[in-house]
């Protein structure tokens, strides 16, 4: 090699490492020109789906999609529409495949912030159900997760009277607290969670669909067919199977499994009077000794109102209040000790027993233990000065 | 722009073993908060990203117990290491024991370059479920190879130039990610520490001996100290970080923790800025993009070091690394295949070859030290011969 060729390699290999900058563009371009941050298509050619319903009949997987669909208008008018699309078909990609075929877009699963199951389509692995959506399609772990009794398509198209797509209901009433008292939302992740846990069992808010008392009033006259969500109940699953658990044992029992709870506890007295607290915080606290569980609930509330009183200013402080918070509590724990009965029942583990003794016992905790547990719970309920 | 720094590491080369080095030995110098750097950016990258999940599947909730285990083995790992690169250990090994060093250096270089292979998969599976959408495998190969060749084959010092640039962005937007995170999660789902018996802890811990000793290419560098212990804080935050991930991993998801590919990506999802200005996934594809990159790039340089000891040139190693990272993931049916091999058997075969490795690195490192001791003391009249 002759001394030019040798000071041309050198001059050529220091022009080729001399800038640390080329790394720094080389890494920009792989994120910019070949990732999603440049893969967006025109929201002409995508379903934005906000919603999406799946059910299991003979024939396979039924799967509605709630989507949003964005047209360009004149100038710098943009028109946005909604439509429920159904497909059937043996898994749950090819009925979205064949949603997207019908509706000449293509389905992005990346704006779905909820999904309405039916019973049935629980009895389905459901890892087998969640998996595919979140690692292929995008889906959201935040995704709230729900159920219904109605076809999961009649839910999502339904016309209520404050927004002409459900989903936004679904998701503002579930994530504001609006929903059933005591009713907390479950995320894709939190249902797989709980789901897989040794307990096996999680519980998730049931969506009924009701027609109104009256059908809200337009300058055009009564606004017919809109009907009302209604979230009170839960439904309970475990394993394959699901029962529903109705409204003030759903919110005894969500008070007890979940941490943030909200809404409103109502106490009839004995004497008549009626007291409205509002749930500011639940903190739930099981102890595992054996095979014995105890469970202790704390419940701060602000007080809303007090009817049929001796009219004299109502306090915090007040001997009304006081009784009413001690019949809260033995009302709590009686739903509890329902519960639990229930769970014993059912076969389900809807208190996490089973859970709280494994983290105590390990390993030589026997699977399907849910009889052999002994339980038993107190509450205390706390009112605070909070508006 | 150069750098020359001169150590009294390189100072003590002796004639013979400068000629295994190839006279790298000055190039090859990075000071500790550079090294730190290193340790953030490359040395924990693949145990806070795809690990978790695959720990999750084998140790259920003992996923914290085994990280704690496995953290604690490769902060001693990497301290043997760093002794052995900050004595100058390499040039009186080569020295003292040619065959050794070159029978060292050969596994070291090998070692490395199957590790970096493996790791360059891992990587290519998670950008091809995570980031590129329909795009060809070859693409994301491509554009995934070019700066980890570059940076390869640049050279230790460029890479560390490069983590030193990078860190405190990554450190930023990490901390930024963790603070923000919104999720439900329960600690309790760290217990039972018993959930096996502990030979089975053991027995299923090993298979992932893979991911030990990342940090074995700096073994052929040297350390440069500065007087604030830039090394011992680097590690320290960057072993902190990776158990706070393994701990928030199972709080969040529990038994479904299997399910999650990449935990990193999924814990930038639940932010609570998502609300207000979308999905914030690309924080956390940034960071590991940027992190398996330097890391691959260290595993490069690493193997190309070890065959310049043991064979007298980089080029075989640099060839194969450049061969096998393009070649394997395309060739193979699946990348996933050989993730998943990862976790077999040969995870017992990796735990062994790491310490093996380590703990070649941390005797010569003792040695090299005495050596410099004795060089040190003034000599003795009875006349004690250095080695």
């Amino acid at each position: 090699m002759t001394e030019r060729t040798r000071k041309i390699k050198a001059r050529l290999r220091d022009r080729f490492f001399r800038t640390k900058w080329l790394v720094v563009l080389i890494v920009a371009a792989v994120i910019l020109f070949f990732g999603r941050a440049t893969d967006i298509r025109s929201l002409n050619q995508s379903a934005l789906v906000i919603g999406m319903g799946i059910d299991l009949s003979e024939e396979g997987f039924d799967v509605s999609t709630l989507s949003v669909v964005v047209s360009g208008g004149g100038g710098s008018e943009t028109s946005r529409s909604y439509a429920v699309h159904t497909a059937t078909g043996a898994t749950i990609s090819e009925c979205l495949d064949e949603i997207s075929q019908k509706m000449g877009l293509i389905v992005s699963l990346s704006h779905c912030n909820v999904l309405v199951l039916s019973p049935e389509t629980f009895s389905v692995r459901h890892g087998d159900i969640f998996d595919p959506l979140i690692s292929v399609y995008s889906l959201p772990e935040q995704a709230v997760v729900t159920a219904t009794e109605e076809e999961p398509s009649d839910v999502l198209g339904a016309k209520t009277a404050t927004t002409d797509a459900s989903a936004f209901l679904m998701q503002s009433a579930l994530l504001q607290n609006l929903g059933g008292d005591g009713l907390a939302p479950v995320s894709v992740k939190d249902f797989m969670a709980h789901s897989l846990s040794r307990s096996g069992c999680v519980n998730i808010p049931l969506i009924e669909l009701k027609d109104p008392a009256r059908p809200p009033e337009t300058e055009q006259g009564p606004e017919n067919g809109v009907k009302e969500l209604v979230m009170e109940r839960n439904l309970v699953v475990h394993g394959g199977e699901c029962f529903v658990l109705e409204k003030e044992l759903a919110q005894a029992t969500t008070m007890l499994v979940r941490k943030k709870v909200y809404g409103r506890i109502s106490v009839i007295l004995d004497t008549g009077e009626a007291a409205e607290f509002r749930v500011l915080d639940a903190s739930p606290e099981t102890k595992a000794s054996g095979m014995s569980v105890h469970a202790s609930l704390n419940c701060t509330v602000s007080l809303l109102e007090v009817q049929g009183g001796d009219g004299e200013r109502v306090s915090p402080t007040s001997d009304v209040v006081s009784r009413a918070a001690k019949k809260a509590e033995e009302e709590l724990a009686e739903r509890l000790a329902l519960c639990h009965e229930i769970s014993l029942r059912e076969g389900a583990d809807l208190l996490h027993l089973q859970e709280a003794v494994y983290r105590v016992t390990g390993y030589t905790l026997p699977e399907d233990c849910l009889d052999d547990i002994a339980f038993s719970c107190s509450v205390k309920v706390s009112v605070k000065e909070e508006g | 722009m150069k750098t020359d720094i001169s150590t009294s590491v390189s100072a003590d080369i002796l004639p013979a073993a400068s000629a295994h080095l190839g006279g790298t030995a000055g190039r090859n110098t990075v000071y500790d908060s550079q090294a730190a750097c290193l340790v953030f950016c490359c040395g924990i990258v693949f145990k806070i990203s795809s690990l978790p999940g695959l720990v999750a599947s084998e140790m259920l909730s003992g996923t914290l117990w085994l990280y704690l285990f496995m953290i604690a083995v490769d902060v001693l790992m990497f301290a043997a290491v760093s002794s052995y690169a900050s004595t100058g250990a390499d040039a009186l090994f080569s020295s003292r024991s040619p065959v050794l060093f070159r029978a060292f250096s050969a596994l070291s270089s090998a070692w490395l370059l199957l590790k970096g292979v493996i790791y360059f998969c891992y990587t290519v599976v998670f950008l091809m479920v995570d980031l590129f959408v329909a795009v060809p495998p070859y693409v994301v190969v491509l554009a995934l190879a070019a700066p980890v060749l570059y940076l390869g084959c640049k050279g230790v010092v460029s890479i560390a130039r490069c983590a030193e640039l990078f860190t405190p962005v990554l450190l930023l937007v990490f901390v930024a990610n963790l603070a923000l995170l919104d999720a439900d999660m329960d600690a309790g789902r760290n217990l039972p520490l018993e959930a096996m018996p502990p030979e089975e802890f053991f027995k299923r811990g090993f298979l992932f001996g893979m991911w030990l000793g990342d940090m074995l290419p700096l073994a052929f560098s040297s350390i440069k100290r500065k007087k604030f212990p830039y090394l011992v804080v680097g590690t320290g935050v960057s072993y902190v970080l990776v158990a706070v991930v393994a701990l928030i991993a199972v709080a969040m998801y529990g038994a479904a923790l299997p399910y999650v590919y990449n935990m990193v990506i999924r814990l930038s999802g639940f932010n609570k800025l998502s609300l207000e200005i979308g999905r914030m996934e690309w924080a956390a594809i940034f960071i590991v993009i940027v992190m398996a990159m330097l890391s691959l790039s260290l595993h490069m340089w690493g193997a190309a070091e070890g065959s310049r000891r043991a064979f007298g040139s980089p080029l075989p190693a640099r060839v194969m690394f450049a061969a096998g990272m393009i070649a394997v993931p395309l060739a193979l049916p699946s990348a996933h295949v050989l993730t998943e091999f990862s976790v077999t058997e040969f995870g017992y075969a990796a735990t062994g070859i790491s310490l093996l490795l380590a703990l070649v690195c941390g005797a010569e490192g003792i040695r090299a030290r005495r050596a410099h001791k004795r060089k040190a003391t003034p000599p003795q009249e009875d006349g004690g011969e250095e080695t």
